[in-house]
């Protein structure tokens, strides 16, 4: 029985690549391919693209001859830790651009933390609050990396 | 020869300056420690020390990231051996025997053979350099931009075909790679590319979000909630539990030197790093055996041979990496890239103009191996306490340390955010079934082929046979055909066996 899955996963990867070689071909075309001789800024993104659509096209295509290439499949992703992890990134941003190094800190590690599901809020709490004394200390005080410690802007 | 040895002195006088000598020591201990911990590999920390290194003269700064490198190979062994978890690829391999021999309750001899094996493995590797980089440095004054482009386009075939995963989506990968390489204005005319009229993408994308994204980033979104809680309760190993029997070194040191030996060989072909290095010599000291069905059940050659081969390769990775500029694999490209920000560029001419960074990586290498010994036998016992921390602790921090990593290198908060895309996207190519180095690899030799290529075509005044009438050009195009049709055939081969297997 033809792995179905692994049949569907090799078609997106297959377009995906595709539309990125698409997105360069026409950038490529934007800017002036020019030719050989003189090269135009284009020349190099619109070969890159097209060497990108063929190997998407190869990809989708292999993929349907040989649905079972030994490939282990890939974990499904984990909704809460995933978007913990993203909110903590972004947190650092939006709250060291507002708030200050020891809030952004705190903020990214807790919410990153709280990602896992056996780590219990405590635990997260002292964490962050821990990472928070160290990074403060040794980015804001010795190596005075140019975020205000704390403030509201 | 007698010249390289007086240059080798000289290395060693900048090697062991204070200065040097404490960046060096830093970089092995910070690999050394990062490699122990379960889910975190060399990648992570080579790019999370990169912003620091801005700071550093560029001898400190690539002395440091190197001993990351090869510190964190010898932190990975104590992890695979002892919890069966291979947080680098190489490595994969070390734990068929190693962690059978750890539930025997071997594990300390397993870790001690690891340890020679690696020290052995190493110093043959360093003396490969030695002699290799400077017979290949002056081949290479004399390639021009023809020859410069197709050993790169040959480095790049084989860094995305030969390495894991499916070789057509290795290609693509290296694609995308030297398409985000171009992001930013072209140095030649001045046109901004792929930047869609966003400022901050005029300078190019950062090095350190690259990398922080597909190994940072998407690594945490990959293991939160997978990598199980670690039992390592029933782990302890002691110094005096190290000390192998002479049965085992009997068995153990054959295997070290036909593992060295096929490691070197490795590491002068371009784009097989320490990870095929350390496969083909599990399976050929599989091979020579007279008891093959040992292996997999504890037999202690099968920790010797591809340790032996990794450190070896591993070393011997950097001939091409500073002779050429042309790294074999990401975490080599890292490296160069490092060099790079530092405003040097690694050629052939490295060796001549910047003889401390050249022969004072060498001479580190020898000290950084001996400071790794010194580290791993009689510390053992803190190591594999390290081994305890969760990894739900671990990357809240190391998150952490990415935000801020990024963020220092341009004091910009847009990088992170780019950081953050990167992540995302880096996560969505590995759950499709790509693997996302050689994207770094085509990153980093993006601009330079580029700039060779059309450098060839104003010589050749837009002839593209030119790549042709230039003999070694021609040579390595032969080879990179070769290396698509071999990869071609053996998958039409597999295809048709498996067809064979699936018809009755």
């Amino acid at each position: 029985m033809p792995n179905r899955t692994k049949f569907k996963r090799d078609f997106i990867a297959g377009g995906l690549m595709l539309l990125f070689g698409l997105v360069a071909v026409l950038e490529g075309h934007r800017l002036g391919v020019g030719t050989l001789s003189d090269m135009g800024p284009g020349f190099v993104p619109m070969a890159l693209g097209v060497i990108l659509c063929g190997t998407g096209l190869v990809i989708a295509l292999a993929g349907q001859a040989d649905p079972e290439d030994g490939a282990a499949e890939p974990d499904a992703p984990d909704w809460r830790g995933a978007i913990c992890i993203l909110a903590g990134a972004v947190l650092f941003i939006v709250l060291g651009r507002h708030l200050g190094l020891a809030a952004a800190i705190f903020g990214s590690v807790f919410t990153a933390a709280i990602g896992d599901r056996t780590t219990r809020p405590g635990t997260a709490l002292l964490l962050a609050a821990g990472l928070t004394l160290f990074g403060c200390l040794l980015f804001g005080t010795i190596l005075r990396i140019p975020i205000p410690l704390y403030g509201l802007r | 020869m007698l010249p390289a040895f007086a240059e080798l002195g000289h290395g060693f006088a900048v090697a062991l300056a204070p200065h040097n000598l404490f960046w060096c020591f830093l970089g092995v201990l910070i690999g050394q420690f990062v490699g122990v911990l379960p889910g975190m590999g060399a990648m992570a920390a080579i790019s999370l020390l990169l912003p620091l290194t801005f700071a550093l003269k560029p001898v400190a700064a690539i002395l440091m990231l190197a001993g990351v490198f090869y510190g964190s190979q010898y932190g990975g062994a104590i992890c695979s051996i002892l919890l069966n978890l291979p947080c680098h690829a190489p490595h994969a391999v070390t734990c068929l025997d190693g962690y059978p021999l750890t539930r025997q309750g071997k594990g300390g001899t397993a870790l001690a053979i690891a340890v020679i094996a690696s020290f052995a493995g190493a110093s043959v590797g360093i003396t490969e350099m030695l002699f290799f980089a400077p017979a290949l440095t002056r081949v290479a004054f004399e390639f021009g931009p023809a020859e410069i482009c197709s050993i790169m386009l040959l480095g790049l075939l084989a860094g995305s075909t030969l390495a894991r995963g499916s070789p057509v989506k290795g290609i693509a990968m290296t694609t995308v790679g030297l398409m985000l390489g171009t992001v930013g204005t072209d140095v030649n005319t001045g046109a901004a590319r792929f930047t869609y009229g966003i400022l901050d993408l005029y300078g190019g994308i950062e090095i350190v979000t690259l990398a922080l994204g597909l190994f940072g980033l998407a690594e945490f979104i990959r293991n939160v909630n997978r990598l199980a809680a670690v039992r390592a309760d029933h782990i302890n190993v002691r110094l005096r539990d190290m000390r192998p029997s002479r049965e085992d070194l009997r068995r153990a040191l054959p295997a070290m030197v036909r593992g060295t030996l096929i490691g070197c060989l490795c590491s002068l072909i371009p784009g097989t790093g320490p990870t095929i290095a350390s496969f083909v010599s599990y399976a050929a000291e599989k091979k020579v055996s007279r008891t093959p069905q040992r292996f997999g059940h504890g037999a202690i050659e099968g920790v010797a041979c591809p340790e032996a081969a990794t450190h070896s390769s591993c070393q011997g990775d950097f001939i091409p990496t500073m002779c050429l500029g042309i790294p074999g694999d990401a975490v080599m490209a890292l490296l160069l890239g490092a060099l790079m920000i530092q405003g040097i560029t690694p050629g052939p001419h490295l060796i001549r103009e910047q003889p401390d960074i050249f022969w004072g990586l060498i001479a580190s290498f020898w000290i950084g191996n001996i400071l790794l010994l010194m580290l791993n036998v009689p510390m053992i016992g803190l190591w594999v306490k390290l081994l305890k921390v969760p990894y739900r602790l671990l990357y809240p921090a190391a998150l952490f340390f990415v935000c801020i990593g990024v963020f220092s290198a341009q004091n910009s908060y847009f990088d992170v955010g780019e950081t953050i895309v990167v992540g995302v996207v880096g996560y969505i190519l590995h759950r499709l079934g790509f693997h996302p180095a050689p994207i770094l690899l085509g990153f980093i030799l993006g601009p330079r082929v580029e700039e060779n290529f059309r450098r060839a075509m104003l010589i050749s005044g837009g002839d593209i046979g030119y790549f042709l009438q230039q003999p070694i050009s021609a040579v390595v195009l032969c080879l990179c055909l070769v290396l698509i049709l071999a990869q071609v055939g053996f998958w039409l081969i597999r295809l048709r066996r498996r067809r064979a297997a699936a018809a009755p």
